[in-house]
């Protein structure tokens, strides 16, 4: 028998995607009422109280945009998926490279650096070749591997002619040699729910450059490391990306707005309704808003005359 | 199915299943989001911004 939540619960999304459109179908499977909210539609007023609910899954492409809707409702009282600090550590990979480190995950060497000088230092520290990426991104955009000082050089003339603070924290990783391919958790809540590899010509083995995916299983290993570091951020539905390395599992990153469209046949999970499960779960767990009350008479004040 | 005339070309749509930030594609080429319903209203889809995605 399915539970309906006693509280609101809200999707707040722009572009609909596929993977909005699954979810929105795997609330209906369970039973549950979800209001949608397009967020170009949306204004919040600092001091609001609960303008979306009780429960909000926020599914908006910007970063920028999740963080600080994230954090208004938030502050309004809402239980946001993900919350506001997870947003921010994940979409900022020198803040999740620090998550980890703090959390004792394993990682590729990461250092972050502000001048051309400290990024050839880490070069020929971490060794040749080394990955460049910005801070915040996705989807593998503007990733580069740099094998010498010429590919460092006109990578960073590339971002001193792009501007922007982000452009500046300049993000190097060691390159890992690996197999072709990488593999992905998904993680919802205290579970790994399904594992994928990505295997393709790119070095870069994202779906989003034509990366074929498969399922593979979650072994104890994968886990084991894609649960620390997904407890390692804040926790919530994640997507953690493993790199199979000689010294054991990596993890390169870990993304908060997680896609799963082309992950569904191949491992066979019902992704969305574990996540409108987790969803409801949550919601489940959530206190309903309290009953208003006629609010309180004033206190008397006596007033004994002024004193001088 | 009705044919519907913008400023970005035609669209041939059913109104009545269009949902808010759903993407099309005019005859112009031209990607076009749906940002209102009532009335229906249509806007260049957004450029891909750099810090979209997962």
């Amino acid at each position: 028998m399915t539970t309906a939540p006693p509280v609101r619960i809200t999707l707040v999304h722009d572009r609909l995607r596929p993977e909005e459109r699954l979810l929105f179908g795997a609330f209906d499977r369970l039973g549950v009422d979800v209001e949608r909210s397009y967020a170009p539609d949306l204004r919040l007023e600092a001091g609001a109280e609960r303008p979306l609910g009780e429960v909000a899954v926020l599914r908006t492409l910007s970063h920028a945009r999740t963080l600080a809707i994230a954090q208004g409702l938030e502050a309004a009282g809402t239980r946001v998926v993900n919350a506001a600090h997870v947003v921010a550590t994940c979409g900022d990979k020198w803040a999740t490279s620090a998550a980890l480190a703090a959390a004792g995950v394993p990682q590729p060497r990461s250092v972050l650096a502000f001048d051309r000088a400290q990024v050839l230092a880490a070069a020929e520290d971490l060794g040749w070749p080394v990955v460049l990426k910005p801070v915040v991104g996705s989807w593998g955009r503007m990733v580069a591997r740099l094998h010498d000082v010429d590919a460092v050089d006109a990578v960073l003339e590339h971002k001193r002619a792009l501007g922007g603070p982000h452009h500046q924290l300049l993000y190097v990783q060691e390159h890992v040699d690996k197999p072709a391919r990488d593999l992905r958790a998904f993680v919802v809540g205290d579970r790994v729910v399904a594992a994928i590899a990505r295997e393709g010509e790119d070095w870069r083995t994202n779906t989003a450059r034509g990366a074929t995916v498969r399922g593979v299983p979650v072994t104890p290993d994968l886990e084991a490391t894609a649960l620390a570091a997904a407890h390692a951020v804040g926790g919530g539905l994640l997507a953690v990306d493993l790199l199979e390395a000689e010294r054991g599992l990596l993890v390169g990153e870990v993304n908060h707005g997680l896609e799963f469209r082309n992950s569904i046949d191949p491992t066979g999970v019902d992704l969305p309704l574990e996540i409108a499960t987790y969803v409801r779960d949550l919601a489940l767990d959530t206190a309903p808003p309290a009953p208003t009350t006629p609010p309180a008479p004033p206190a008397q004040v006596r007033t004994h005359g002024a004193t001088s | 199915m009705q044919t519907l005339t913008t400023p970005y070309g035609r669209l041939d749509v059913d109104p009545a299943t269009l949902e808010l930030g759903e993407l099309l594609v005019s005859d112009d080429g031209v990607e076009l989001e749906v940002v209102a319903l009532d009335p229906l209203r249509f806007e260049p889809a957004p450029e891909e911004a750099e810090d979209w995605g997962e």
